[in-house]
């Protein structure tokens, strides 16, 4: 009982970023059907620059956050405007969209390094103190991380499902022309999208930052698993959304049950390998299901 | 005269390091070039492939102490069965579906060579590797003559394959392949076929690079070979069998053998500054290439054979 508890504990408190990451990846994927690649720098931007804020500037984790998030979700706009939205517009394919994406990111990762340098740097802040949950230790920031994911999550189904700009997402996902010639204006709504996204991802680099290091590969050694939480969980349909918040917090729970148990590495592995399994079950599922 | 000759290999064992990086790169991009280029199949994990050749056939030599050429045919096979696994886990996978797969796939290399201590030695590394023959001091120079003539043979298959009915089909299930398939044409035995001869080749260029580093790391088997062959093909054309030789020239070709040979860079630089500039060019070139000229430096500028169902933007 206690190897339950504290596998969910552990997972749901150090991958509960991994969740928050996933959505935001998950909103560009079901607005434009892009995977970014690109999105692990936006994580690791926002980590920087909210290391920046507090160290620098001297503003408290908190503050830091919204530096983080703001500046996150302004580099996802600029991407996708400088980048992406040419790249939709020449009807770039799948495949050369997330070669573009992977470019972007090999470019990011190694630019950033000539900014704020290739050393580790760290959050200055009060030594963590460790409340107890179900008997295991977790610091103030994993506990504001997951109520972030969880609010951050409700607010983003309260703003797709029950308000006009989200309506107006929800058309333009589902049929970009149709909506456009309705008299949305898709720019706008993408836009915020991305803008959203961003944030998402600044905030998931920020609570990663402050909970170990800020390193250029911060973002970049957790996308696989944040890519992987979308392509199982998402779909081209807002309801994705809440799957991809279960999946990743899940795949979260998982990792910590596996470590536990067997070292990191492996435990990384055998999630990787449950992952191909539910990948490739659920790409028969749909082919069985005539919905190719 | 003594000036030139030390000019053109004024440091030799630089200079067939570079060389033998950018043959070896020039076969792998040939051999994505069918995969990618010609059967549509996106494998980001070509690293992983070769990485599997490299390090089977590193642990069978060293940690088993199996004789050179019986390693070397282990290592090549086990790669082609690892295509067909991946090949089968892919097959009814979408673009995204993919991409998920074959990282995970390399990345699953990566975490086993440095998480197998016992068997790869983990960050110490493993070795020493050496050359099956010995004929003196320049043996790296006839080493890289082997690996020329088996990327020659590469290149050679390669444009037989666009000659033939076989690469017909394959070009067929890279456009549509629902539609080759209707026609009755056996798509999932010739992607399965394709996968298991070009995912073995990437292993064995993997289990022959093996002797040429002499030690084995983990951080050999990273992402940045997987982008260095992507670049290479995308820049030359990923269509045309030549483009991956054009590309490698005019990326690994300029930054490991040209500059590195030939430029005097500050030891600073050339150690923590280079690498990363390297990598953020590679980066920028398949941005604008994708861009601006999607069929690379060979192929012609017309977009209409790769066009897609439009999306908004």
């Amino acid at each position: 009982m206690d190897y339950f508890a504290d596998a969910l504990v552990i997972g749901l408190t150090e991958q509960g970023p991994l969740a928050l990451a996933a959505m935001g990846l998950a909103l560009i994927y079901y607005l434009n059907g892009i995977i970014n690649v690109a999105y692990a720098e936006t994580i690791t931007l926002g980590a920087y620059f909210g290391m920046w804020a507090n160290t620098t500037l001297g503003m408290n984790f908190y503050g830091s956050l919204v530096v983080a998030g703001a500046v996150a979700g302004g580099i996802s706009v600029a991407t996708y405007g400088l980048i992406f939205r040419p790249a939709l517009r020449r009807h770039v394919g799948t495949l050369e969209v997330i070669i573009i994406s992977f470019g972007l990111s090999v470019f990011l990762r190694h630019g950033l390094q000539f900014v704020f340098g290739y050393l580790a740097r760290f959050y200055d802040v009060p030594s963590p103190t460790f409340t107890s949950v179900l008997g295991v230790g977790v610091t103030r920031f994993q506990i504001i991380a997951v109520g972030l994911v969880v609010a951050l999550g409700l607010a983003l189904y309260v703003f797709i499902q029950r308000t006009d700009p989200g309506q107006r997402i929800r058309a333009l996902a589902s049929d970009a022309q149709l909506a456009e010639v309705s008299g949305i204006d898709p720019r706008r709504v993408t836009v915020l999208m991305w803008f959203v996204a961003g944030v998402a991802g600044g905030l998931a680099g920020a609570f990663w930052g402050v909970a170990s290091s800020v390193q250029p590969d911060l973002g970049f050694s957790r996308i696989l698993l944040i890519l992987l939480v979308v392509v199982v969980a998402g779909g081209r349909n807002a309801s994705s959304l809440w799957r991809v918040q279960a999946v990743g917090l899940a795949a979260g729970v998982l990792l910590s049950a596996l470590t536990l148990r067997i070292d990191p590495l492996h435990a990384q592995i055998w999630l990787l390998v449950a992952f191909l399994v539910v990948l490739k079950a659920r790409a028969q599922q749909t082919i069985g299901a005539g919905q190719v | 005269m003594n000036g030139l000759w030390d000019f053109l290999f004024g440091s030799p064992a630089f200079l067939t390091f570079g060389l033998y990086t950018v043959v070896m790169v020039i076969g792998l991009a040939l051999l994505l070039h069918l995969q990618m280029g010609l059967a549509g199949i996106g494998n980001f994990g070509v690293v992983g492939f070769w990485g599997l050749g490299m390090y089977g056939f590193g642990v069978l030599v060293v940690t088993y102490e199996w004789p050179y050429l019986g390693a070397l045919l282990a290592a090549t096979a086990l790669a082609g069965v690892a295509g067909v696994v991946v090949g089968w886990l892919v097959a009814d996978l979408d673009t995204d579906g993919v991409l998920g797969a074959t990282l995970s796939f390399a990345t699953i290399v990566l975490l086993l060579a440095d998480g197998e201590r016992d068997l790869t030695g983990g960050q110490v590394g493993l070795g020493t590797i050496d050359f099956p023959f010995d004929v003196g001091a320049r043996t790296d120079v006839a080493w890289l003559g082997v690996l020329t003539a088996i990327v020659g043979a590469i290149l050679y298959y390669v444009r037989r394959v666009h000659r033939s009915p076989y690469g017909r089909l394959l070009i067929a299930v890279g456009d549509n392949e629902a539609l080759a398939t209707s026609l009755g044409k056996a798509t999932f035995r010739s992607k399965m076929l394709l996968l298991a001869l070009t995912s073995a080749a990437m292993g064995l260029l993997g289990a022959l690079y093996a002797s040429m580093s002499h030690f084995l790391f983990p951080s050999h088997v990273d992402v940045r070979l997987t982008i260095a062959v992507v670049v290479a093909l995308v820049l030359g054309g990923s269509r045309q069998p030549l483009g991956a030789v054009v590309g490698a020239l005019l990326t690994v070709g300029l930054f490991d053998v040209v500059i590195k040979v030939y430029v005097r860079l500050p030891p600073d630089f050339a150690e923590q500054a280079y690498p990363k500039f390297q990598q953020m060019v590679y980066g920028g070139l398949l941005i604008v290439l994708l861009l601006f000229r999607p069929l690379g430096l060979l192929g012609d500028m017309r977009r209409d054979r790769l066009s897609k169902r439009g999306r908004h933007g």
